[in-house]
């Protein structure tokens, strides 16, 4: 007898009618009321509250808010339009605690410094002016000449328009990630999941929700990757327009941002080369990726030119991270083979690659940090799942979005040292593209069936995908880049209260833009942005803070050369030591810290510096004869 | 209704006038046309070159936007253009009509079946 042949199970055949009127009031009340929550934690750290009464609150907020959107990607059978609303919510969602984090001023260091450059690019129209807080900034305006337009069409501020922006970079980061994994996956319903798993990747909803010129880098690069993917299917004219997409965008990313460029010109090339030997593997007809290996050649080569005619010091500036990276893997496979001593090339090349604790002294709940310890392997046997599922049936663009997320995995050791820690998370922002992609893979393949195992998989899968969301705050965000709260000497976020920047607008009325002022990295970023004051960048500051007894004649004549003008001290200098581990540089000799008193009280007995303005906390001195 | 080219001009109208209302009117009405008027204008660039029919067309449209703004400030700025409101509501007006004339143009019969002598 012949077996009859079952058709394949419809996924949730009664979803297609859509939404039921509770679930989307259930899923707008728990949106409504997770924003609410949101808020409330921020107003609540505003306060200054010492416990973690706001963590608690902010997380059942954000659980709240993703849960239900998460939800929709994995569990309804929506339409396109309806997929991509969600993901633009997502977007939203992501960007929300950065926005009531600081919405009416730059915070952040990296922010000041992009405020500035716009400020001064909207009053003088002159390209290039060297910027002094982020010294790459003046080389890569493609985000200030995008803010000055519609600055002076729209008539906002630069932190208004700023703020638009960013919301824009947001949701267009998330859709091209959707068509990215659309292309990859030819599944609307897996290309939403790798949108919801990259809204919680560790960057992209604070780092990435600064308003500077790598979250602007980050939707041009995605985008141009996402054409360039697209144009892998269509041949002719369809073909030929797509490449032109990925190749006018992709040249907007080389005018943006040094890094994020050259990352895209690599991943271009990778993926040239694997739709090559995939094509070749396969025996599959259509066109070959011959435009695809030359968009990536040609965008190479721009981003060459462009570096070396504005001389923009990109391999001193980037060379760090290689540098610290490959110290940091010296590191570990000597402390792995039970080998000696490292062989680095200071000491304080070596204290930066000795292994840290992570979290060390962190202020951070202790759930959050369990749970970005235990994301990882959850986040590996996904990807492993999607790997396998996509092994045989997939093309050049999956083999490079696989690539890309094994990256992440590669760069997790890297973590544990201080040296090598900034330089992977960076790379993070890069490597959850293929990661996402993948990982949405693993978790659509268990998660597709209607049986009670496939609705259970789906309720972790939410879990899951939240939990995420949380580990990536634990290891990406510390309090005080996150929560408003008490000034925190030598922080980002908590370093720029009203009483700094209301002492720089005395500055800038009193003495004018443009001086050259010395004070420690934290102190400076407020007086570079608000005052543009020059960074006296070849000095070295610790020579005159460090030392309890006032400077050595020959440091005095070093620091008249260098045409220092004013000095400003935070006494806070003596009472607290700075979060980030240094107060200038990474080139600073090790010191005690907090500084002793003496350090600070010394300023007022040195004869050729004059205190001009005191505040609660700050004196300004000028250089007399300076 | 009004015709793709009409509503194009409508846009870059509307951004003109807009331009130069007092606040509040003037930042609502040229964010919405400065911003969406070229990603609407680019989109239908895309839907018809592109033969991508769903709402992705404007995302797409929207990066665009965000391309020739960021570009066409930049060699303005380079060939030494002063920025001033004339200069980027024209630079608008490229943005929204230079589209708008790629999406609706007629193929021409020659360019398929050759050119007649």
């Amino acid at each position: 007898m012949e077996r009859a042949r079952v058709p394949p199970s419809v996924f949730a055949p009664r979803l297609r009618r859509g939404l039921r009127r509770p679930a989307v009031l259930a899923i707008v009340g728990s949106i409504g009321l997770g924003i609410g929550l949101v808020v409330l934690a921020y107003h609540e750290a505003s306060l200054g509250q010492t416990g973690l009464r706001h963590y608690h609150i902010f997380w059942a907020g954000m659980w709240l808010v993703f849960a239900p959107l998460i939800w929709l990607v994995i569990r309804t059978d929506l339409a396109i339009r309806g997929r991509l609303a969600v993901v633009s919510l997502l977007g939203l969602a992501a960007y929300f605690p950065r926005f009531v984090r600081a919405p009416s001023m730059p915070l952040m260091y990296d922010e000041l410094g992009h405020w500035e450059a716009t400020e001064r690019l909207f009053r003088t129209s002159k390209l290039f002016q060297p910027n002094d807080v982020v010294k790459m900034a003046s080389y890569f305006p493609g985000l200030h000449t995008l803010t000055v337009g519609l600055r002076e069409l729209t008539g906002l501020s630069t932190v208004r328009t700023g703020t638009v922006l960013v919301v824009c970079f947001h949701l267009l980061t998330l859709l091209g990630i959707f068509q990215i994994a659309r292309k990859v996956t030819h599944d609307d319903r897996m290309a939403g999941i790798a949108a919801a798993v990259y809204a919680v990747s560790p960057s992209f909803p604070f780092f990435d929700g600064m308003y500077a010129y790598e979250s602007f880098a980050i939707p041009l690069m995605v985008w141009s990757i996402a054409a360039a993917v697209s144009a892998i299917a269509e041949r002719g004219t369809t073909r030929r327009a797509w490449m032109v997409i990925s190749g006018v965008i992709g040249l907007t990313c080389v005018i943006t941002h040094h890094l994020t460029s050259y990352v895209l010109v690599v991943v271009l090339g990778i993926l040239a080369l694997c739709q090559f030997f995939s094509k070749r593997h396969r025996h599959v007809a259509g066109e070959g990726p011959g435009d695809i290996a030359l968009l990536a050649g040609g965008l190479g080569g721009v981003a060459v030119c462009w570096a070396v005619a504005l001389h923009a010091p990109v391999i001193t500036y980037l060379g760090v991270f290689p540098q610290q990276g490959l110290a940091t893997l010296r590191q570990l496979v000597t402390k792995a083979t039970g080998g000696g001593q490292v062989v680095s090339g200071g000491a304080a090349a070596q204290e930066r690659t000795a292994l840290r604790p992570l979290f060390g002294g962190s202020r951070l709940p202790h759930y959050e940090r369990l749970i970005s310890f235990a994301i990882q392997p959850a986040l590996f046997v996904a990807f492993a799942i999607g790997l396998w599922k996509g092994r045989k049936t997939r093309g050049g663009a999956f083999w490079t979005v696989a690539l890309l997320g094994l990256a992440y995995f590669i760069s997790l050791p890297m973590v544990l040292t201080p040296g090598g820690s900034p330089g992977a998370h960076r790379t993070w922002t890069y490597s959850y593209i293929g990661l996402a992609v993948v990982v949405a893979m693993g978790i659509g393949a268990l998660t597709k069936g209607s049986g009670k195992r496939h609705r259970a998989l789906r309720w972790i899968a939410i879990l899951g995908v939240c939990s995420v969301l949380m580990g990536n705050y634990a290891s990406a965000v510390n309090d005080s880049e996150r929560f408003p709260g008490p000034f925190v000497f030598g922080s980002d976020g908590r370093n720029m209260p009203t009483e700094l920047v209301d002492l720089t607008k005395w500055f800038v009325q009193t003495e004018g833009r443009g001086r050259v002022v010395l004070s420690d990295l934290r102190t400076y970023a407020a007086f570079g942005s608000y005052a543009e004051a020059k960074d006296p960048v070849s000095f070295p500051g610790w020579e005159v803070f460090f030392p309890v007894t006032p400077p050595r004649p020959q440091i005095v004549a070093e620091l008249r050369d260098a045409g220092i003008q004013f000095v400003v001290v935070d006494d806070r200098l003596a009472t607290e030591p700075p979060e980030r581990g240094t107060y200038f540089s990474s080139f600073e000799p090790g010191v005690e810290e907090p500084l002793p008193e003496a350090s600070v009280s010394k300023f007022d007995s040195i004869s050729w510096l004059r205190a001009i303005r005191h505040t609660e906390h700050y004196t300004v001195y000028q250089v007399i004869g300076g | 209704m009004f015709s793709t080219r009409k509503t194009g001009i409508g846009i870059v109208l509307a951004a003109v006038i807009g331009a130069w209302l007092p606040e509040p009117g003037r930042a609502i009405v040229t964010i919405v046309a400065g911003m969406g008027g070229p990603t609407w204008a680019f989109g239908l660039l895309v839907r018809r070159y592109l033969s991508m029919n769903d709402d992705m067309a404007w995302a797409v449209g929207a990066m665009l936007m965000l391309a020739t703004w960021s570009l066409g400030m930049l060699l303005l700025l380079l060939v030494g253009i002063h920025l001033a409101r004339p200069v980027v509501v024209m630079l608008l007006a490229a943005a929204v009509l230079g589209p708008v004339h790629g999406a609706t143009r007629e193929r021409l019969v020659w360019m398929r079946a050759g050119k007649p002598e």
